[in-house]
C-alpha cells in the first residue's frame, strides 16, 4: 500500500570528495506507523553531530541513533559511508515538515534542507484490530488501598501478531507498587471477548497492585508499546500456483506503536473521627502476640513477637508505639516480612521480635497492643489488639546493675525522699560579718606565750627559771646521791665520772672528754688555786686509779674526799 | 558615744529577730506544704543579707518540691559550704543529683588528690584557721614548757616537730580552701536546655555543648550577659548568665 519512497538531498558539498545526505525512508504513511530517518556522511571522516531539537515539535524520537559504517571499492576508488539513523514517530496527522538541520562532520558545518512528510489517518478497522488498554478496579480510593492496575492487549482473533517488544512498566509517582503478574511471554486468554459485535483474544501485559501514598499527584501514567502485525499482502493476481496455503509466506509485517491515555486516581479522604494509634494501615488485618516463656530470671532475655497478618498496605506502616513497664528493657524490633499476591490482592505477615530484659523480680505485664485500622471493604474504621501478658520474674543470680546507668548506691536512693525542713533554731548570720577577730585571737595568744618569759624578765626582773638553771642548780645533789651509791665495783672512776658530770651540769659545758688538764683550765679562774690544785691532783689519783701508789690507802676515802671536794667547789663557784 | 553604740546594738538585735521571725515564717509555709510562698520569704532572708545553713537547707527542701532541681542544688551546695559535716544536707544534695539530667563524670583523679580534697572539704574555712589557731597555742606551750623544763623526755621532742608540722599544714590547708573559694566563681546552672556556644553570643559560634539544670561549673569570665563557663570534665563554654546562680 505504502510504496517506499525515497527522498534524497544531496547536499552541495564542502569540499568536492565529502557530502553529507539527509534522508527519509519514506514521506506518506499512517498515523501510528514509524518513519526512519538517516544522516549520511559520504567519504567523510567522522560522523555528523546534528542538533535533533528542532524534530521534537512534531516527532517523537522512538529509537536511535543507530550508527553504520560502510566501505565500498568500485574501480579502484574507495567510497565510505558513515550512516546515523533514527527511528520517528509522528505525533500528529497531516501535513508535517521535517525542519532544517544542522550539524557539523569535524570542523566543517552543514545544513540540510526541509522535506515534507503526509501523514494520513489510519484505516479505523486497522487501528481496532489492535490495541492496548490500562484497566484499574477502581478510580476512588482512600490513601493506603489497593488500586489493582493490568495493561492489556486486545486482537481481534483474525489477526497475527508477529511480536512485541519487551514490555516496560512505566514508574508510578505518588504510588507504592507491588508486582502481581509478569508475563514471560505474550499468551492469550483462553477466553475470547467480544467488544461491538467483534471478537477480540486478549493477553495480560503485566498486572501492579498500587497502594497510593501521600503525594500531592496521584496519575496513572500513559504508556507506549510497539507491535509488528503481520499484514496480508494483497495478490496482486489470481494464480492458481498460489494457493491460499502459502498465505503466510506471503505476508509481511507492519510495526505499530500503541499507546494507552493517562488515567487520574481520586483520593478519598478518611472518614472521621481518625483514631489515634492509626498508624497507616489500610486493609482487613488480625494481630497476634506472643512470648517464648512464662517464667523467665530477672536480667535474663525473653523474645516477645508480634504478628500483623492479613490483605492490604502491608510493611507500608508501622506498629503504634508501646508502653511497656518501666523495668523492662526493650530493644529495638527486628522487623521480617512475607508476601505474596493471591488472587490480585497483596497479603502478607509481618512479624515484629522484641528482646525484652526484665530488670526486676516480680509479677511483670506486658500490656496489650493495639492499633487500628481502615477497612476498605466496609469503609469503616477497626480495631485490633492483642491479649496482654504476664511473666513471671524470679530473681537473678547475677545483678547488672551498671546497665541502668545508676550505681548500687544511687539505686538504694531511688524512690526516697529528701529529709525533713528544720525548724529549730535560724542560726542567722550577717554575711557582710567575717567572724576571723577569734582566728587572729588565737595568732596572739600564741606569740604573747612565745615572749612572756622575755616580757617577764625585761619588766619585773624575774627571770623563769629554763631547763639548764635547773641542771646547774641541782648539780651537786644528784653527784652527792651518785656517790653514796655504793654499788660500783672502781670507786676511783666512779669519782672522776661524778666530777666531770658535775662540772658539766653546773656550767652547762657542752658534753665532750673532761680531763684533769683540761678541767684545770676551765676551774682556773673560778675557783681558788689550793682547791684547783687539790682537784687537779685527786683527779690524777683516779686516772691513774688501782695501779697509783696510793691506791690502796685511798680506795676507802676517795669517795668522801670527793664528796667535800665538790661541797666546797659548789661554794666557790656560786 | 556611748549612747550611739547601745543603740546600734539594740537596733541590729531587733533586725535579728525580725529575721529569725521571717525565717520561722518561712517554716510554717513549708510545714503548710506552700512551697512557693516559703522560698519567697527564705530568698528575701538572703536579700537582707542573712544567711546559715539551716536556711539554705530549707530553701534546697522548698526547690526540691516545685522540682526546681537547679535552685535546689544551687541551696544545698551552700548549705553544706556553711556545714560540710551535715549529713542531711549531704543526703538531700544526693537525692537531688539523682533527678538532675546531666551526670557529668569527674575525670579519674590521682587518689591521694581525692583523699585530699576529702579532707579539706571536711571544714569550713573559718574552722580550718580556728583548727590551725588552736595548734599554733597549743605548739607555743609546749615550746615554753620544753624550754623552761616542765616537759622533758625524748618523745616531748617529737611531738613538738609534729605539732609544728601540723601547724604548718593545717595553714596551707586552710590557705588553699581561701584561695579556692575567693579566685574560683562557682555557679549552678538553674535551666534547663542551654546550648553553650563557642563565644558570647548567637550567631555564628558553633553551638559546643548542651547543658542541663543542676550542674555545677566554673565561671571564668563575665561579658555583658554571657559568662564563660568550664564544667568538672574541662568542656568549655559561652551561656547567658542568666541560665547560672553564684554560689556563695
Amino acid at each position: 500500500m505504502v510504496t517506499r519512497f525515497l527522498i534524497t538531498f544531496t547536499l552541495v558539498s564542502l569540499i568536492s570528495a565529502e557530502s553529507v545526505q539527509i534522508s527519509v525512508d519514506k514521506n506518506r504513511l499512517e498515523s501510528g506507523e514509524l518513519l526512519k530517518l538517516s544522516i549520511q556522511v559520504i567519504n567523510g571522516e567522522d560522523f555528523a553531530k546534528v542538533d535533533l531539537g528542532p524534530l521534537e515539535t512534531d516527532f517523537e524520537i522512538v529509537n536511535g541513533p543507530s550508527q553504520q559504517n560502510n566501505i565500498q571499492w568500485t574501480n579502484g576508488k574507495m567510497l565510505s559511508t558513515k550512516t546515523l539513523s533514527w527511528t520517528l514517530l509522528p505525533k500528529r496527522t497531516g501535513d508535517l515538515i521535517i525542519p532544517v538541520l544542522s550539524g557539523s562532520v569535524g570542523k566543517k558545518k552543514f545544513k540540510g534542507k526541509k522535506i515534507p512528510i503526509k501523514i494520513g489517518k489510519a484505516d479505523k478497522n486497522d487501528s481496532e484490530d489492535v490495541f492496548v488498554h490500562a484497566e484499574i478496579d477502581k478510580d476512588n480510593v482512600y490513601l493506603g488501598e489497593q488500586v489493582t492496575l493490568s495493561y492489556k492487549l486486545y486482537k481481534k482473533v483474525d489477526v497475527n501478531i508477529a511480536g512485541i517488544d519487551q514490555f516496560q512498566m512505566p514508574d508510578f509517582k505518588g504510588f507504592w507498587t507491588e508486582e502481581l503478574f509478569s508475563p514471560q511471554r505474550l499468551q492469550y486468554q483462553s477466553k475470547e471477548i467480544t467488544i461491538k459485535g467483534v471478537r477480540y483474544q486478549v493477553a495480560n501485559l503485566g498486572q501492579r497492585a498500587l497502594f497510593p501514598i501521600a503525594s500531592d499527584k496521584h496519575e496513572i501514567p500513559p504508556i507506549k508499546i510497539k507491535v509488528q502485525v503481520e499484514v496480508k499482502k494483497k495478490k496482486r493476481r489470481r494464480d492458481p500456483f498460489f494457493d491460499p496455503f502459502f498465505d503466510s509466506f506471503l505476508s509481511e509485517t507492519k510495526t505499530r506503536i500503541l499507546s494507552t491515555s493517562s488515567k487520574k486516581i481520586n483520593i478519598i479522604k478518611y472518614p472521621k473521627p481518625r483514631p489515634k494509634d492509626f498508624t497507616g494501615a489500610v486493609g482487613v488485618f488480625e494481630l497476634g502476640a506472643k512470648i517464648d516463656r512464662a517464667s523467665v530470671k530477672a536480667n535474663e532475655g525473653l523474645t516477645l513477637s508480634i504478628f500483623l497478618e492479613g490483605t492490604g498496605n502491608i510493611g507500608l506502616f508501622s506498629l503504634p508505639e508501646n508502653n511497656f513497664p518501666d523495668h523492662l528493657e526493650v530493644f529495638p524490633p527486628t522487623e521480617s516480612f512475607e508476601k505474596d499476591a493471591f488472587r490480585n490482592q497483596i497479603s502478607g505477615k509481618q512479624t515484629w521480635e522484641y528482646v525484652l530484659i526484665p530488670r526486676k523480680e516480680g509479677s511483670l505485664v506486658i500490656p496489650g497492643m493495639q492499633m487500628s485500622f481502615f477497612d476498605s471493604n466496609k469503609k469503616t474504621w477497626k480495631r485490633i489488639q492483642t491479649k496482654p501478658m504476664e511473666i513471671l520474674v524470679s530473681a537473678s543470680e547475677n545483678i547488672y546493675l551498671e546497665d541502668k546507668g545508676f550505681t548500687k548506691k544511687e539505686i538504694e536512693l531511688i524512690g526516697k525522699d529528701i529529709r525533713y525542713v528544720r525548724t529549730g533554731d535560724s542560726k542567722l548570720i550577717d554575711k557582710g560579718k567575717k567572724p576571723f577577730d577569734i582566728i587572729f585571737l588565737t595568732y596572739f595568744i600564741s606569740v604573747f606565750i612565745l615572749v612572756a618569759p622575755v616580757l617577764l624578765t625585761t619588766f619585773t626582773g624575774y627571770r623563769m627559771s629554763t631547763v639548764n638553771d635547773r641542771k646547774s642548780n641541782n648539780a651537786l645533789r644528784l653527784s652527792l646521791k651518785k656517790l653514796n651509791n655504793d654499788s660500783y665495783v672502781d670507786p676511783f672512776e666512779l669519782a672522776s665520772k661524778t666530777l666531770y658530770q658535775y662540772l658539766k651540769d653546773k656550767l652547762i659545758l657542752p658534753s665532750k672528754n673532761l680531763d684533769s688538764s683540761i678541767v684545770k683550765n676551765i676551774l682556773f679562774d673560778k675557783i681558788n688555786e689550793d682547791l684547783c690544785n687539790e682537784l687537779v691532783d685527786l683527779l690524777i689519783i683516779c686516772d691513774q686509779g688501782i695501779y697509783s701508789p696510793q691506791a690502796i690507802n685511798k680506795k676507802e676515802t676517795i669517795l668522801n674526799e670527793m664528796a667535800v671536794l665538790l661541797k666546797r667547789i659548789e661554794k666557790e663557784i656560786t | 558615744m556611748r549612747y550611739v553604740l547601745i543603740i546600734i546594738l539594740i537596733v541590729s538585735s531587733a533586725f535579728c529577730d525580725k529575721v529569725d521571725d521571717l525565717f520561722n515564717k518561712g517554716n510554717e509555709a513549708m510545714v503548710a506544704e506552700d512551697y512557693s510562698e516559703a522560698i519567697k520569704i527564705y530568698e528575701s532572708i538572703l536579700n537582707i543579707g542573712y544567711e546559715s545553713s539551716e536556711l539554705y537547707y530549707n530553701l534546697g527542701n522548698g526547690y526540691f518540691r516545685l522540682e526546681l532541681i537547679g535552685n535546689s542544688i544551687w541551696a544545698y551546695n551552700n548549705a553544706l559550704d556553711m556545714a560540710p559535716r551535715d549529713r542531711d544536707i549531704i543526703y538531700n544534695l544526693s537525692i537531688v543529683k539523682m533527678q538532675a539530667i546531666d551526670r557529668i563524670e569527674m575525670p579519674e583523679t590521682f587518689i591521694f588528690l581525692k583523699i585530699y580534697r576529702a579532707i579539706k572539704s571536711f571544714f569550713t574555712i573559718y574552722e580550718w584557721f580556728l583548727l590551725g589557731g588552736i595548734l599554733l597555742i597549743s605548739y607555743s606551750l609546749w615550746y615554753i614548757g620544753i624550754k623552761h623544763g616542765f616537759i622533758r623526755g625524748k618523745v616531748s621532742k617529737v611531738i613538738s616537730s609534729l605539732l609544728i608540722s601540723l601547724v604548718m599544714i593545717v595553714h596551707i590547708i586552710a590557705m588553699d580552701r581561701y584561695l579556692e573559694k575567693h579566685k574560683r566563681k562557682t555557679a549552678v546552672v538553674i535551666s534547663n536546655g542551654i546550648d553553650a556556644y563557642s563565644g558570647p553570643f548567637y550567631g555564628n559560634n558553633s553551638l559546643v555543648f548542651q547543658i542541663n539544670e543542676g550542674s555545677l561549673v566554673d565561671v571564668l569570665n563575665e561579658q555583658k550577659d554571657w559568662a564563660e563557663v568550664v564544667l568538672v570534665d574541662g568542656k568549655k563554654g559561652w551561656i547567658p548568665s542568666n541560665t547560672i546562680r553564684f554560689t556563695r
